[in-house]
């Protein structure tokens, strides 16, 4: 009887756990995730001289309001010396005073219009927008078995004035020349 | 003692493996590229809901709630959304409607699929049953509560669904779902998308079904309908087989072309009633086949002139024909439309559009003596439209000013104007509020307007001889009006936690009722014909509140409830159902018990809802209920899952709807099924 009890008690506990608990303790919210990808290229960005020598702050901007907590978290960090400004964005006029833009796989309808404004310009492009980076963007986030991998494209990159580590090309799924 | 200490060490367990879980989460900024790529991603934030920053009720059902549920078809998928009244009448067929006017013919919610235009023109309203796709296809399905008309058009008057399928970039690969069940008879789905080049994606896809009847229960049948009951065929079961595809090409960085197309085919038993001249009913029940079959193939070309204009050419043929006892439907659509939008200077952004759309519409009947028309079996219409929408940016970031309005042109009534006026203030990133005037119309159908329908025949007494009663379409009938006010407000206090609440005040005006027309005795004595005319003779309004919630209570678990309360004051109009259930509740639980099974629980409750019953000349109330949905998905490999789906469970078999149909009234009963799909 008392055993019964016993386990029954067990059960509820791990319950409890269960519902409070990720599965794995460092399995994480792919927003999360996908803004400290973002950052993490913009550090590993060579960045023109003209732009390391402006005092403005690094603007990094952001489509989709789903992804507004995660970028924001990016005001708090720097950035080669200089203050992040994480700036949300609804329509396609204020690229081009961006210098990383993110968007995501819910405004894949906004690309053609992201192309024509960033065209060979110093603005860093990251998305999780399938076929990303074949189609003139530069990093591609993929999703597979639940972990998230990156394309490039070091044609636009190059064409764009810009350059990226080795470090993060030897990481990259696949790299279009 | 022992109890207490397993108690005590478990909760200590519980914080310190939670408190390690919040530690990393706020710590991943400062992870380096390798160890990021080593995190694994949680399920449940893949369905964060995105709250729209539109001035409208709009609510999307993702892709990922569409997995979670197991819906087998688009209604089904949109059950449990706010303000929507989603009810099935029989095995097949369907009343969807949005802030009432709800019913099998329901004619004032517009519904697309990519842009294609789902509505039969012979009675301007949606036959459910064709309207399907793979379900893992859709990216998602946009509702838009209240009239939208000024951006798309006649008939969006009480809402929009907008089912948008994914890019064929998103669909890559093999995709394979079997099924079986005790209603859901047998389906399977199959799907292979592929690369080929490195700017065109394509996929095909081919689905199939066979589903159980419905049960009929002698308790819901009026009296008269008892005897005929006995005799008459129940069967409602029906077969289903679509395929279709679609090429994404991008032609530019800047430009794309998509071309999509699907075909479907498929057999549905019926069990209808008309009008007779035989004694003692006067009407004559039998079974009957419907065959429906329909094409269409659509095409799309996008291309940015700049970063801050584009325009798209559309232009789609829609094929489709339905062949019952009743009546055959066939009817070809032709539509183009352009689309230019533009954002000038800082604070205007613009979208204004053409539009052409020819139907050639064909109603006949074998049954003469059911269905007339005053004009040819074979018509043709013409719409032309043309629309503006201007967004201003009032205060920067702040607060927006639309300004919209629709012209459209049909063959019925002539030149329509719709404007739309609304306002959206973004208070903080937390609160944000959005009020709508807007004007939109229903135009008349052909049913309206030229077609006569024998509804019902009154039995010879002493005095008089057999009176066949017809309902009949008129020329003067014009077209159905709303004016609507809306106000809306979202809150967003925690990330975790979301609101969203519109408030609603819909006025009707020249609303379709009926009233005596002729009464034709030529051919006196065998039977007289008494007609009576569609007429725009009624008024009245309705208002009411609708509210959705999400709350991601953690990594885990997240739980939905969404609810709608409305009140009609329409009088003792039978001319069409108005009334929508009074209060609609659903609550929706998605759990991750543990790494790779899911549980989807749904509680939904639908009040009692008031109808026209089957002989057209009373109302009906459907009581209220409650119905539960439980599904359980295993991944067994991340490429194979297995899942499990009870439907209307712990109630009841019940009515949810019927009337308008001719039909029998079916219940919908507990159904479970299982389904295996296969990732390649």
């Amino acid at each position: 009887m008392k055993k019964a009890n016993l386990s029954r008690q067990l059960l509820y506990s791990l319950l409890v756990i269960f519902v409070l608990l990720p599965h794995t303790s460092i399995a994480q919210d792919s927003f999360d995730l996908k803004a400290a990808f973002t950052y993490n290229f913009a550090k590993f960005t060579q960045w023109p001289e003209s732009r390391l020598n402006e005092k403005s702050p690094w603007k990094i901007c952001f489509f989709g309001n789903q992804y507004r907590d995660s970028f924001m978290e990016l005001s708090n960090k720097t950035l080669a010396n200089k203050p992040i400004t994480a700036i949300s964005l609804l329509e396609t006029s204020q690229i081009e005073l961006c210098d990383v833009v993110f968007i995501d796989a819910n405004s894949r309808d906004l690309i053609r219009r992201l192309f024509l404004a960033v065209d060979n310009k110093p603005i860093l492009t990251v998305s999780d927008i399938s076929g990303f980076a074949v189609q003139g963007g530069m990093i591609e986030i993929v999703e597979q078995d639940k972990r998230l991998y990156f394309n490039i494209n070091s044609k636009v990159l190059e064409a764009s004035g810009l350059n990226i580590s080795s470090q993060v090309l030897k990481l990259a799924l696949e790299v279009k020349q | 003692m022992l109890k207490l200490k397993v108690t005590f060490l478990a909760t200590l367990f519980v914080f310190i493996v939670s408190f390690t879980a919040i530690a990393t989460e706020s710590n991943s900024l400062d992870l380096s590229l390798q160890e990021l790529m080593n995190v694994e991603v949680t399920s449940v934030s893949k369905q964060k809901q995105p709250l729209s920053n539109s001035p409208a009720a709009i609510y999307v059902v993702t892709s990922e709630s569409i997995r979670r549920s197991g819906a087998t078809s688009i209604p089904q998928a949109l059950r449990d959304v706010p303000g929507l009244h989603v009810a099935q009448i029989d095995s097949q067929k369907w009343a969807i409607g949005s802030r009432g006017f709800n019913g099998r013919y329901n004619n004032k919610l517009l519904v697309l699929m990519d842009g294609r235009t789902l509505y039969s023109p012979a009675f301007s309203g949606v036959y459910w049953e064709v309207q399907d796709t793979l379900m893992a296809d859709i990216e998602r399905i946009e509702v838009i509560r209240g009239p939208s008309a000024a951006m798309w058009g006649a008939n969006a008057v009480n809402g929009v669904i907008n089912i948008i399928t994914k890019h064929s970039a998103d669909t890559l690969g093999g995709y394979a779902e079997l099924g079986a069940g005790d209603y859901e008879q047998g389906f399977a789905g199959f799907r292979y998308g592929s690369t080929m080049s490195d700017k065109v994606t394509s996929r095909v896809y081919l689905k199939g079904h066979e589903r159980d009847s419905f049960e009929l229960d002698p308790n819901d049948l009026e009296n008269d309908l008892l005897a005929p009951f006995a005799d008459a065929g129940k069967d409602n079961s029906w077969k289903y087989l679509q395929l279709g595809g679609r090429i994404d090409i991008q032609l530019e960085t800047d430009t794309s072309l998509t071309v999509s197309s699907d075909f479907y085919t498929s057999k549905m038993q019926q069990a209808p009633n008309i009008a007779s001249t035989e004694a003692p009913l006067y009407r004559e029940f039998y079974t009957d086949e419907v065959t429906n079959d329909g094409f269409n193939l659509l095409s799309k070309y996008t291309k940015a002139l700049s970063a801050t204009s584009e325009y798209s050419v559309q232009a789609y043929y829609d094929y489709t024909s339905r062949d019952e006892d009743l009546y055959d439907l066939r009817s070809d659509t032709f539509d183009i439309d352009f689309q230019h939008q533009l954002i000038i200077g800082q604070n205007h952004n613009i979208v204004w559009g053409l539009g052409y759309r020819y139907i050639q519409d064909e109603v006949d009947s074998r049954l003469r003596t059911f269905l007339t028309s005053s004009e040819s079996t074979q018509t043709n219409t013409d719409l032309w439209s043309a629309f503006i929408s201007d967004e201003i940016m009032l205060i920067k970031d702040e607060l927006w000013l639309t300004l919209a309005s629709r012209f459209e042109h049909n063959d019925y009534t002539g030149l329509e104007v719709q404007p739309n006026i609304r306002l959206m203030w973004q208070l903080d990133a937390k609160n944000n509020v959005w009020t709508s005037i807007a004007r939109a119309i229903r135009t008349p159908s052909r049913l309206e307007d030229n077609i006569s329908v024998n509804a019902l025949n009154i039995p010879p007494s002493d005095v008089s001889p057999l009176v066949k009663v017809w309902v009949s379409g008129s020329d003067n009938f014009e077209s159905e009006e709303i004016i609507s006010y809306e106000v809306g407000y979202r809150f967003m206090p925690v990330s975790q936690w979301s609101f969203d609440t519109s408030v609603f005040y819909n006025n009707y005006d020249q609303l379709r009722r009926t009233s005596i027309g002729a009464t034709d005795f030529s051919t006196y004595p065998n039977y007289i014909s008494q007609y009576t005319v569609f007429e725009n003779g009624d008024d009245g309004y309705n208002y009411g509140v609708e509210l959705s919630s999400l709350w991601v209570a953690s990594d885990t678990l997240q739980l939905r409830v969404n609810y709608s309360f409305i009140k009609s004051e329409f009088g003792d109009n039978l001319g069409q159902n108005t009334d929508a259930p009074e209060h609609m509740l659903s609550t929706i639980i998605d759990w991750n018990i543990i790494d790779d099974i899911d549980v989807n629980f749904v509680w939904r409750f639908i009040d009692d809802t008031i109808v026209i019953s089957e002989n057209n000349t009373s109302e009906k109330t459907i009581e209220r209920y409650n119905s539960v949905d439980i599904g359980v998905s295993w991944d067994i490999t991340p490429d194979v899952t297995l899942s499990a789906y009870g439907k209307n469970l712990l109630h009841p078999a019940h009515l949810e709807y019927e009337g308008e149909s001719l039909q029998f009234p079916y219940r919908v009963g507990p159904s479970y099924y299982l389904k295996a799909t296969l990732i390649f």
